[in-house]
């Protein structure tokens, strides 16, 4: 019995300390994961502390939860001033007229307003996610303004939409930036013009007669200064056009307009080029009336581009073609499947067309393949590298089909829904 | 021809040049013509001279035409109402022309390099019937 009862005492004992050391290593992991808990803690902290953006976080009412050191600082705002209020109240936000953005229109009340675009990934990153693309200015507890760009993202955790978080960036510099290279392209453009404009006003004066009569040579030489500066001011204003392409420089501003009647006006200006060439000209509008939202002079330079290329490759006797449509979603145009509904013009031609070997580089800028340099010596090689530029900023497309000595047709799109708005800060020509 | 005898038509120009290749066609179409340098002198002159009309360059020393057009345009009945053509070398959206142009109409813009002087000559034309 003694001897049963020092076997259990012993087994209890044994429990016991089992239990103890259970409990202490449970104590010991969780200790552990508090320090884990503690240190991510403090790393995301730090981390939200030394982005060097703003950022502020809000509860699915839009209410801030959580704003970094950066916004505190921008904005003049304390954390513990603002947390549970209203963002959109707490940060007007301006727009270029210097008239507030009405609270609907503001981003994160658009993703307030459709969370359910929000809910289709299953980790706690984002989704649909907004940027601003004009610039807009942010208010400060102070009401002084500076420009921003904004990116507003939904917060969802688990799948489910738990708030909003917004990052700006304060993008003064970049306008300063943009301030200096605008100003130099104003000056270049008024400084480089200037001459040729005087040399074009004074040929016109000789040559319109009221200042005497000239013999004929002497008219020939007048006319060959003339059609000269001309080339000089073509050159000078496609050159600008190229410095503002590649400065950033320029602006995409829409209207709504009869896309078809500004194809038929280009044609009609340049309709003494083509009778002058003996071209035959075929012009299609699939539809009447095609109302697109465009920036109509980029939309004419394109066009004016591809025509007067048609005009100078094809030989006389030849024949251009200009067709206007729509074509939907799905459709194949020129061996390509659109992947939305666009406004369509193809410009073909019957001209000296483009060799294989070159079809890849006529893009790029100054290229020009030997062949072309053959039929029309004066050209730059800026002009399609030009009107790649714009379609590209403004949500088009080119590209096209060619054979040599048979002829090109190329193919310009620009979405039903408009050439996208882009904020530069000057028009790309002249 | 002489229909234009008596139209007057101011000139702010400051580049020496330009101003006399474009006074010299306007008078040779029949116009009478006035000359300024820049906007200061510009102005002065259109309010005492009430031209038909004002060809505005732009860019010039002392007073910019943008200005000049604002001015002139706060000044009087007549600054109210005068058609201005601003001729200038600077692109559409440079110094917020066109937003200039819908501020202060009857205002209008054309590129200089772009245009002959018969061409200009023609806007003018239209633009004084347009008045009428």
């Amino acid at each position: 019995m003694t001897q049963f009862l020092e076997v259990k005492k012993s087994s209890d004992r044994k429990e016991l300390e089992d239990s103890r050391n259970a409990i202490l290593n449970v104590l010991e992991d969780l200790h552990t994961e508090k320090v884990q808990l503690a240190e991510t803690k403090a790393k995301d902290e730090a981390i939200l502390a030394s982005i060097g953006d703003g950022m502020v976080a809000t509860d699915t009412d839009g209410k801030i939860v959580l704003v970094n050191k950066m916004f505190e600082k921008m904005l003049g705002w304390k954390e513990t001033e603002i947390r549970g209020k209203l963002l959109v109240e707490i940060v007007p936000m301006i727009n270029e007229s210097g008239k507030a953005i009405p609270e609907p229109e503001r981003p994160i009340n658009t993703i307030l307003k459709e969370p359910a675009k929000a809910t289709t990934t299953t980790t706690t990153t984002t989704t649909t996610t907004t940027t601003t693309t004009t610039t807009t200015y942010y208010k400060r507890k102070d009401g002084t303004l500076f420009p921003v760009v904004i990116t507003t993202s939904p917060i969802l955790a688990q799948n489910e939409f738990v708030g909003v978080v917004e990052v700006f960036r304060d993008i003064t510099k970049e306008k300063e930036i943009d301030k200096v290279k605008s100003e130099f392209i104003s000056l270049a453009s008024h400084q480089l013009k200037t001459p040729p404009t005087i040399v074009k006003l004074l040929t016109e004066r000789l040559l319109g007669g009221k200042m005497g009569t000239f013999t004929k040579k002497q008219k020939e030489c007048f006319d060959d200064i003339r059609s000269s500066n001309e080339r000089m001011i073509d050159i000078v204003n496609t050159l600008l056009s190229v410095s503002r392409i590649e400065l950033g420089s320029f602006n995409i501003e829409v209207t709504k307009k009869d896309a078809c009647a500004i194809v038929q006006s280009i044609l009609g200006e340049l309709k003494s080029v083509i009778n002058k060439g003996q071209l035959k000209l075929q012009i299609i509008f699939g539809d009447k009336n095609i109302m697109v939202m465009l920036d109509e002079p980029f939309f004419r330079m394109v066009i004016s581009n591809l025509i007067t290329n048609a005009i100078h490759y094809t030989a006389k006797g030849g024949e251009i073609r200009v067709l206007c449509k729509t074509v939907n979603k799905g459709q194949v145009l020129g061996e390509k499947l659109l992947e939305e509904d666009c406004f369509v013009v193809v410009v073909s031609d019957t001209g000296c067309g483009i060799p294989q070997g070159d079809q890849s580089k006529i893009f790029t800028k100054f290229f020009r393949a030997d062949n072309a340099r053959e039929k029309h010596a004066n050209g730059t090689g800026l002009g399609l590298y030009i009107v790649k530029s714009i379609l590209d900023h403004s949500g088009g497309s080119i590209w096209f089909t060619s054979r040599e000595r048979k002829g090109s047709v190329f193919y310009v799109t620009i979405p039903m829904t408009g050439m996208r708005v882009e904020a530069g800060t000057k028009e790309l020509t002249t | 021809m002489t229909e234009d005898k008596k139209t007057k038509i101011l000139i702010v120009e400051d580049e020496a040049v330009i101003s006399k290749t474009y006074a010299d066609e306007l008078r040779d179409e029949g116009f009478l013509v006035l000359a300024a340098m820049n906007g200061k002198d510009g102005l002065e002159l259109a309010l005492r001279e009430k031209p038909d009309l004002v060809l505005l360059d732009i860019l010039m020393p002392v007073m910019d035409g943008l200005t000049m057009m604002d001015q002139l345009r706060q000044k009087d009945l007549y600054g109210k109402n005068v058609p201005i053509i601003l001729l200038t070398n600077l692109s559409a959206s440079e110094e917020n022309i066109m937003k200039a142009i819908t501020k202060n109409e009857p205002a209008y813009y054309l590129v200089k390099s772009d245009w002959n002087l018969s061409q200009v000559v023609q806007k003018i034309r239209e633009r004084l019937a347009a008045k009428t």
